[in-house]
Parts: C-alpha cells; sequence; structure tokens
C-alpha cells in the first residue's frame, strides 16, 4: 500500500480448492478467528484466504498513529485483494470490523464481491454502546494501558462474564487474548473516526446474509435488523444467547449457517 | 389491505389489524423462532400490524 511511503506486506494463510472465499477478522483479533470454519469450507471444496489486518495478528505494525485511521486499514486490507492470484468475484466473510470492510469492498470495488456474509458487522459508530463509546474518548490512555495488561488479566476479564465464559473453550480465551496483545496497541485509534455506511447501504447489490447474536453488547444487537433492512439482498439469521462472536463461542451452529449460504451462491452462479 | 410478512424467501398476506403474535399463529410460526422487525426496527408480539405494511421476519436459532 501506499500510505506515505509504505507499502506493507500484509500476512495471510490460503488453504484449498475451488472457488474462494475471503475472510477477514474484527478489530483486535487476527486470522486465527477463522481456523474451524476454514477447515469447514476446505473440506466442502472451497479456497479460503484470511488476512490479518494492518496492525494485527503477523501483519507489519508500523509505529506511529497515522495508519491507524479506518481508510489506511482499508487500502491496505484493498491492495492485499488486488494482489491475490486470481481477480475474483469472492465471497466475503467478515466479522465486526472485517464487516465494515467487506461492505465498503463492495461499494468500493463492486466487481471484486459476489456475495457476503457479515457476522455482528460494523456499519456505523452508532451502533457502538455508549458505554464503550465513552471509553473511545480515552483511546490515548487505552493505547498506553493495552502493552502493560498482562495476557492473563484479559483471559480473566473473559471469564467474569457468564455467556463468554460458557461459550469460550479456555484454548480460545487464550488465543483472544494472544492476538489482542500481539496487535498493536494503536489499532484503538481505528475506531476514531469511521465514515457511515447506511447511507450507501442500498447501493450494495450482492446477496448479504448477515448473522449476530442477539446478546451482542459490543455492537448493539437492535442495529443489526436496521442493515438488513436497508440491503436491497440480505438474508438473516439472528443467534439466541450469543454475543459479539458467534464463530468462536458458537461454531457448531454458525459455521453450518455460513457454508450453507457460501454453497447456495456458489451454486447460483 | 393487507398486511406482508416475509420470512426467508416466503412471503404471506394477512389481515390488517390483528396483533404480531396472531398473525405468527396464521401463518404457523412460533413466536419465539422470529425476530419481527418494520422497517429495520424490532416490533414485540403485541403490536397491531396495519394496513400496506411490511413485516421482516428473521429467523432465531437456539445457541448458547
Amino acid at each position: 500500500m501506499n500510505n506515505g511511503n509504505h507499502r506493507f506486506k500484509l500476512a495471510n494463510t490460503i488453504r484449498g480448492r475451488g472457488p474462494t472465499v475471503i475472510l477477514v477478522h474484527g478489530l483486535g483479533s487476527s486470522r486465527q478467528d477463522w481456523n474451524l470454519l476454514t477447515t469447514r469450507l476446505v473440506s466442502a471444496g472451497y479456497k479460503t484466504c484470511s488476512v490479518d489486518l494492518l496492525g494485527h495478528g503477523d501483519s507489519p505494525k508500523p509505529n506511529t498513529s497515522d495508519y491507524y485511521t479506518i481508510q489506511s486499514i482499508y487500502k491496505a486490507f484493498e491492495t492485499w485483494i488486488d494482489d491475490l492470484e486470481e481477480s475474483g468475484p469472492y465471497h466475503m466473510v467478515g466479522h465486526s470490523l472485517g464487516g465494515y470492510l467487506s461492505l465498503n469492498l463492495a461499494l468500493r470495488r463492486p466487481d471484486k464481491v459476489r456475495a457476503m456474509t457479515v457476522i455482528d458487522p460494523m456499519y456505523s459508530l452508532r451502533q457502538i454502546h455508549p458505554i464503550l463509546r465513552f471509553l473511545s474518548t480515552s483511546i490515548n490512555l487505552g493505547t498506553k494501558l493495552l502493552p502493560k495488561i498482562p495476557e492473563g488479566w484479559i483471559d480473566a476479564a473473559m471469564s467474569l462474564d457468564p455467556v463468554t465464559s460458557s461459550q469460550f473453550s479456555k484454548q480460545a480465551r487464550r488465543r483472544i487474548a494472544i492476538d489482542i496483545k500481539r496487535a498493536s496497541p494503536q489499532v484503538l485509534h481505528i475506531t476514531r473516526n469511521v465514515p457511515d455506511l447506511t447511507p450507501e447501504l442500498a447501493a450494495i447489490s450482492q446477496p448479504c446474509q448477515v448473522i449476530w447474536g442477539d446478546l451482542d453488547i459490543t455492537l448493539m444487537a437492535d442495529s443489526f435488523p436496521r442493515l438488513v433492512d436497508s440491503l436491497p439482498q440480505a438474508s438473516a439469521e439472528v443467534i439466541r444467547g450469543t454475543r459479539h462472536q458467534p464463530h468462536i463461542g458458537l461454531p457448531e451452529i454458525l459455521n453450518p449457517l455460513v457454508l450453507e449460504f457460501v454453497n447456495q451462491q456458489s451454486r447460483i452462479i | 389491505m393487507a398486511v406482508r410478512l416475509i420470512l426467508r424467501r416466503n412471503e404471506y398476506e394477512i389481515k390488517a389489524g390483528m396483533t404480531l403474535r396472531d398473525a405468527l399463529q396464521k401463518i404457523d410460526v412460533q413466536p419465539e423462532a422470529v425476530l419481527a422487525t418494520r422497517a429495520g426496527e424490532m416490533i414485540t408480539d403485541d403490536e397491531i400490524l396495519r394496513d400496506g405494511e411490511t413485516i421482516k421476519l428473521i429467523e432465531v436459532i437456539s445457541g448458547g
């Protein structure tokens, strides 16, 4: 990517053969989020490409906060898409911030998106829970504190929520804590200024599957029906009793729903 | 005039003036199995359905 004079090479994992499915993680996560879903998709005859966004996982983590804007993150992601071996269009799967990037790609580069699945997706900052919105006013403090917080504390914090602790395995909680710690603390800046996609959603003509957990308190669960209503070709499923990361908490329920939709869209092509 | 209920690819027409709960019963859908929305806003079972409107029903899958 050209941001200043830099071009970043994002880390990715490519598996399998067949029609390509691209998987994009959320804020503070990594492509490891998709380990179970990619296994399922590859077994069903798809090629999967999962990426670590700029500042996340194994991707470069520039030191300056200038790179941690939604525009820079999107640009690096779009460049990564352009560099893929095949030209698309692809089936996109995006969670939260990854959902935002997938919707944005469908708007800016409709030639690249055949269909998409968005899981608890962000499309507007207004979806963020008011308490989190209030906390996000202290981003600078957060970026200073995050490197000092031990992994175990993040894991312990997840255990305090009965829903998360009952649905996330010990390994999943540990992996999430590791991903948060290895992401650049500057990623917190990304949500500082995110253009609202609401006025543009009606222009997305690709089929879109929207899935969310009815107990999502990171992005307010009642914001997702508005997304479904705004997208011309949306189908939706709500998973009862789970929060913001159903792909981690309840993969046995979520993954078959995604596969069914990907199959449906592949048959249509 | 009637009310349109949409569930996945199925469309149902029912008489206006009844509650969502009664409408769901008419089309044989359990109220707890769907989330009903009017223009993107969730509505409750006791809402009266109005002439000419479209209600989208979103499937709810049991999770945790």
